[in-house]
């Protein structure tokens, strides 16, 4: 299957098809031809690649840009670094140089810097007696320069697509941007000496401080960002809308550029630049499915790790396929294309590369493909400009790929360049966070045995990582359902959200795109599931089996299977606790102005509420740095999700208030369950059955193992008295009840009087 | 024929037009919004987070149909460019049929899911999660009057050319 898409593929972009639609068109023939998956895996994958707010990133820093440059702000930004280095050899080159990396802080893409400043950049030194082509040159080789210095598209979407910290992978770039600006400046002074370039007069103190006031406040925007990613006013994802809205207030307020009738028009043709990168990323979700499906990724790294798992080999190689595929096809669809391969690769303990080591260097890379010819971006968007034919436009560029790549090697193999500045500002260890609803996606499937040549597929889609319980209770779960019934069925476990996050797998199996689940969103099929959750519900562990056995169960999980889901069983995500990073938690006062991070569930909004904190709703992407940074004061989870989450080396207190249980539910598609036979669907239960009370008993004793973690962590416990806090919940049943209508309140009694059948 | 669906082409452009511009516009609000409220007051923006991926993802795929009206999608025509005329025009007349196939297959399955999955909530909104999916025919719809447009168009012979 992967060969014949591969092909169509291939064929497609030769004949000139779109890259996003070649994918899409080569992804529909092969699914129809090769796979029993059905068609509407595409739409729905296409919609789920880019629903993810990390992605936001993308239109607002490019919004950033267009108003920048619509504002005039650009220019500025010349005359300012004009003033300050044009008196050296070569002056006006390292003012473009100076410019575009000034400029870069405040946007990130390399077309945008070429196309905002290219053209004052050019004039200005033709006027100045520089040749045109070198003129051009300097213009496309520093405009490289915008997505390696923060803010970086192709970060955003490295760390979207790999679920690390944006924030980190900022700052990773900072070294690597500013290494390269002195190494094209270098070059500049030495090309300049050699061909005697003119330089500019030496300007007064207060010429330059002149110019400086004039630029300072478009200057200031940089600072703002870092500053408030730095003392937890947003998120590194929120400083795009900061940097939009700075450059909104500047352009329109401050210098008067921009009308608000010109505001359409940049919104529309900044989607547009968006859309064309979110297309591909869109598309390239339905084909990374299918790698996903067809175990691409543990093939592919089995064959590299077969030759080498020397990093530096791995990492040169890696250098010269970039390098190479940069060069014949637009850098952000190699990024988008190889990272699901390369990623679990690259970041595998056997090779060990640093997940923001690596997404540098593969930004880095891929970037300087902007400038190396036959398809570089910056070439045309250069050529096109200063009206040069794109082969002089190459032979002018040439030159400077030699500093750019020497940067490029340097990074590579010295990790430390990169790593230093997040280690220092946001440290953390190498785990991504893995969770509830999201973890990181490394593209590794667990057949629990080796296909036979007929057997039937069951795909289990899980979001959490390969350690976290659900995980290992699933494998138990695929050995005894493949052992029983005598290899007819084999079990794929795919893990870590390779197949999607909670939300999609639970939307897969209504569309019979995959077979098998573990989520705890059901409240999306029937709001009532909300009430589970709800606080202090359950009196013990027992009274949870109680419930889940119950009738309440059975009547809401009869309303599941026409929206195509089926409930088969439960496993266990814990009680749910307080952390945070102010003060120790004792009794519901302590909350009082605490901003406290909850899922975006009514119920756990409520129960914050009502214990008087402030609560938060960001994405689990977001949680680790709003937390590290202060954006929120503090969130509440299981304790598994808290270790796994690492969520502990940003928070020093926990409060054991176990305030809500949370259930998962094991479920499978509709679809797949009618074309069991009834022996094959009790098989199944029971084999669900069994995995559950593992996993069940396993959560009992975890919970003590991960409060001695916890504690040896560091982390502070505190025993809230239960009484004190169930009263205090009471406020958040008539506000859920005011939601959910007259059954909830039903519900909710219905749940409380269960008991034991004797 | 053709000034029907050019005209009709004419009409979509404008409404996707304005349904990015407002969508784009949205997005932006509610972040700015959500971060002002976070940090300014204690009260805190809860549907943020899905209005704002619902109108990113709304813009998005307006836009991408603007982008395939305007050509601006990344494509790699080195090859292409070194066919002779002819070839050329039936190479892009076989793209775009399949351009074609690739909406409408897409267009039949995205109105399947949207019904599928319209029983389903957003936890805060309230609304169908289906919102989400709904932009993917008009995208597809879209492709597919563009690119008879561009089909029509190409089975018209240049100006000058074949005319008195």
């Amino acid at each position: 299957m992967i060969l014949a898409l591969v092909v169509f593929f291939a064929v497609l972009v030769a004949i000139s098809m779109p890259i996003a639609l070649a994918i899409g068109i080569a992804c529909c023939l092969s699914l129809a031809v090769f796979s029993d998956v059905p068609l509407t895996v595409i739409p729905h994958k296409m919609v789920a690649g880019i629903d993810n707010f990390t992605f936001l990133a993308i239109p607002l820093f490019l919004l950033a840009g267009k108003l920048m440059n619509a504002g005039g702000i650009t220019d500025r930004l010349f005359k300012f670094a004009r003033i300050w280095v044009g008196s050296v050899p070569g002056g006006l080159a390292h003012a473009n140089v100076v410019a575009s990396m000034l400029f870069a802080w405040m946007n990130g893409s390399a077309v945008a810097t070429a196309g905002g400043l290219g053209e004052i950049e050019v004039k200005a030194m033709q006027d100045n007696g520089y040749d045109k082509p070198f003129a051009a040159a300097v213009a496309a080789a520093a405009s490289v320069l915008g997505p390696i210095i923060p803010p970086s598209i192709p970060m955003i979407i490295y760390a979207a697509m790999t679920d690390e910290s944006v924030g980190r992978l900022f700052l990773g770039g900072i070294v690597p941007g500013v290494l390269m600006s002195l190494a094209l400046m270098v070059l500049i002074y030495l090309m300049a000496r050699a061909r005697s370039y003119p330089c500019d007069r030496r300007s007064s103190l207060r010429e330059k401080l002149a110019a400086t006031s004039q630029a300072i406040v478009p200057l200031l925007m940089p600072v703002l960002m870092l500053g408030g990613i730095l003392t937890g006013w947003f998120t590194p994802t929120e400083a795009a809308a900061v940097a939009a809205a700075y450059a909104l207030f500047l352009s329109m307020f401050l210098y008067r550029t921009v009308k608000v009738r010109d505001l359409p028009r940049i919104f529309v043709d900044t989607m547009i630049a968006t859309a064309v990168v979110t297309f591909v990323i869109s598309v390239t979700s339905v084909f990374s499915f299918q790698l996903s499906v067809a175990d691409v990724g543990e093939k592919v790294a089995a064959a590299v790790l077969g030759f080498t798992n020397n990093k530096y080999v791995v990492l040169l190689l890696l250098n010269i396929l970039l390098l190479l595929l940069g060069a014949v096809m637009e850098a952000g669809v190699v990024l988008i294309l190889f990272i699901p391969i390369i990623y679990p690769l690259a970041t595998s303990p056997a090779v060990g590369v640093d997940p923001i080591h690596l997404g540098v260097v593969m930004a880095v890379n891929l970037m300087i493909g902007v400038v190396t010819p036959p398809v570089g971006m910056c070439l045309f968007v250069m050529s096109h400009i200063s009206k040069l034919k794109i082969e002089v436009m190459i032979r002018a560029v040439l030159p400077f790929l030699v500093p750019l790549v020497g940067v490029l090697m340097l990074v590579t193999y010295a990790d430390r360049l990169v790593l230093f500045l997040p280690d220092l500002l946001m440290p953390r260890t190498l785990t991504a966070p893995t969770g509830e609803e999201a973890g990181p996606k490394p593209v590794e499937v667990k057949t629990t045995t080796p296909v036979a040549g007929n057997a039937r597929i069951v795909r289990i889609g899980v979001s959490h990582s390969e350690q976290h319980s659900f995980t290992q209770a699933l494998e138990r779960f695929g050995r005894s359902f493949e052992a029983r019934t005598d290899g007819r069925f084999c079990v794929k476990v795919c893990f870590g959200g390779q197949l999607g996050s909670e939300k999609v797998l639970q939307e897969m199996l209504t569309l019979g795109t995959t077979e098998m689940t573990v989520t705890g969103l059901l409240n999306a099929y029937e709001p009532l599931f909300a009430l589970f959750e709800m606080p202090y519900l359950y009196r013990d562990r027992d009274h949870v089996a109680q419930v889940n056995a119950g009738p309440v169960m059975e009547s809401l999980a009869a309303s599941l299977p026409p929206r195509g889901l089926r409930l088969v069983g439960f496993y266990e995500n814990g009680f749910r606790h307080i952390t945070n990073s102010r003060r120790p938690i004792h009794e519901p006062s302590d909350l009082v102005g605490l901003k406290i991070r909850t899922p975006e569930n009514p119920a756990e909004i409520e129960t914050i509420r009502a214990l008087g904190a402030s609560p938060v709703s960001m994405p689990f992407s977001e949680l680790y740095s709003a937390l590290l940074l202060g954006t929120a004061h503090g969130q509440e989870n299981p304790l598994q999700n808290i270790w796994s989450g690492r969520l502990f080396e940003a928070q020093k207190y926990i409060a054991l208030t176990a305030h809500i249980y949370n259930s998962a539910y094991v479920l499978v598609s509709e679809r797949f369950w009618r074309t069991l036979s009834d022996e094959d669907r009790r098989v199944f239960r029971e084999c669900v059955g069994e995995s559950s009370r593992w996993q069940l008993d396993y959560m009992k004793q975890r919970d003590t193992e991960l409060e001695g973690l916890l504690r040896a962590a560091g982390m502070q416990f505190t025993q809230p008295d239960r009484g004190q806090f169930e009263e205090a919940c009471r406020p958040a049943y008539d506000a859920v009840f005011k939601q959910l209508g007259p059954r909830a309140r039903e519900t909710v009694e219905a749940i409380r009087n269960t008991r034991a059948v004797p | 024929m053709i000034a029907t669906v050019r005209r009709m082409n004419v009409l979509l452009d404008r409404l996707l037009y304005a349904g990015t511009a407002v969508s784009a516009m949205a997005f932006f609000a509610v972040a700015i919004t959500a971060i002002s409220a976070r940090c300014a007051t204690a009260w805190s923006f809860h549907s943020s987070i899905e209005l704002s991926r619902l109108f990113f993802v709304w813009s998005c795929f307006l836009a991408a149909g603007l982008a395939f009206r305007r050509r601006a999608h990344v494509g790699f025509t080195l090859l292409f460019d070194r066919l002779p005329i002819p070839w050329r025009r039936h190479i892009t007349r076989l793209n775009y049929l399949l351009v074609l196939g690739f909406a409408v297959v897409v267009f039949v399955e995205s109105v399947r899911m949207c019904r599928l999955l319209w029983p389903t909530v957003l936890p805060i909104l309230g609304i169908s999660q289906a919102w989400f999916y709904v932009p993917v025919p008009i995208l597809c719809m879209c492709l597919v009057s563009y690119t008879a447009e561009f089909l029509m168009d190409l089975g018209t012979p240049p100006a000058g050319e074949g005319r008195p």
